[in-house]
């Protein structure tokens, strides 16, 4: 079974790609298209380490930040 | 005083006018782009045989008691199987390169040629098989069959 590759056409934008088998490459080569790098997988990421049973989580304290007051525009301001 | 006559067609043979284009990507099939029928393959000259590529409209009975005539409702559309025969090539490299069992992408027929305002209808479709035609007496040939997995564009405006 032959693998399978992407290409993309040059007078397209990048994220047209196409899927091909490697029996259908030099035809489309043949009308534009190249093959593209596949995007790498993104890496696995760490596994979390668990808290010990019973162990409280600490959430870092921060004061809440001011809300700027709204005031409703009246229409004295506007005038 | 009459009714208009319909405007006179200037009446064509489809051979040598009509062209069937394999484009693999459209963003939008309702509204292909010059740079992506560019992009696809005229497959107009090996092609050797067409079948299908029309939308069914379906109708369902609305019998009612009052009345002996059976009245009909139009109800779903369908596009049946359809088919491109082409001639196979003796070193093997022929359709088969470009549309393999699975294949995914659009047909877009021009009717009436790839001329910029005229219409052609774009069948999204996935190939289902490509069986070689065993017939000893005439020229090798393969037909390549699809099915139409969404609902075709009709009359769509050739770009410029």
């Amino acid at each position: 079974m032959s693998g399978r590759v992407r290409m993309r056409h040059p007078e397209l934008p990048p994220s047209q790609t196409i899927p091909a088998d490697e029996r259908q490459v030099q035809h489309y080569g043949s009308a534009g298209w190249v093959v593209v790098e596949e995007p790498e997988p993104p890496a696995p990421r760490a596994v979390s380490s668990k808290a010990p049973a019973g162990a409280e989580v600490e959430v870092p304290s921060e004061p809440a930040p001011d809300k700027p007051s709204r005031r409703r525009t009246t229409k004295e301001d506007e005038t | 005083m009459s009714a208009t006559p319909i405007t006179p067609s200037d009446k064509y043979y489809r051979m040598g006018v009509s062209k069937a284009i394999w484009v693999p990507i459209l963003a939008a099939y309702q509204s292909p782009t010059r740079a992506e029928i560019n992009a696809g393959t005229d497959l107009s000259d090996e092609v050797s045989a067409a079948s299908g590529w029309e939308v069914t409209g379906n109708t369902e009975d609305a019998p009612a008691l009052g009345s002996a005539f059976i009245s009909k409702v139009s109800s779903t559309t369908t596009a049946g199987d359809s088919s491109l025969t082409f001639y196979a090539d003796s070193t093997s490299v022929d359709v088969r390169t470009l549309l393999s069992r699975g294949t995914a992408g659009y047909v877009i027929w021009m009717w009436e040629g790839d001329v910029v305002g005229h219409l052609a209808d774009v069948f999204p479709v996935k190939v289902t098989s490509a069986p070689k035609q065993s017939d000893i007496s005439s020229v090798a040939q393969i037909m390549v069959n699809f099915a139409v997995t969404r609902e075709p564009a009709e009359d769509v405006a050739i770009p410029a």
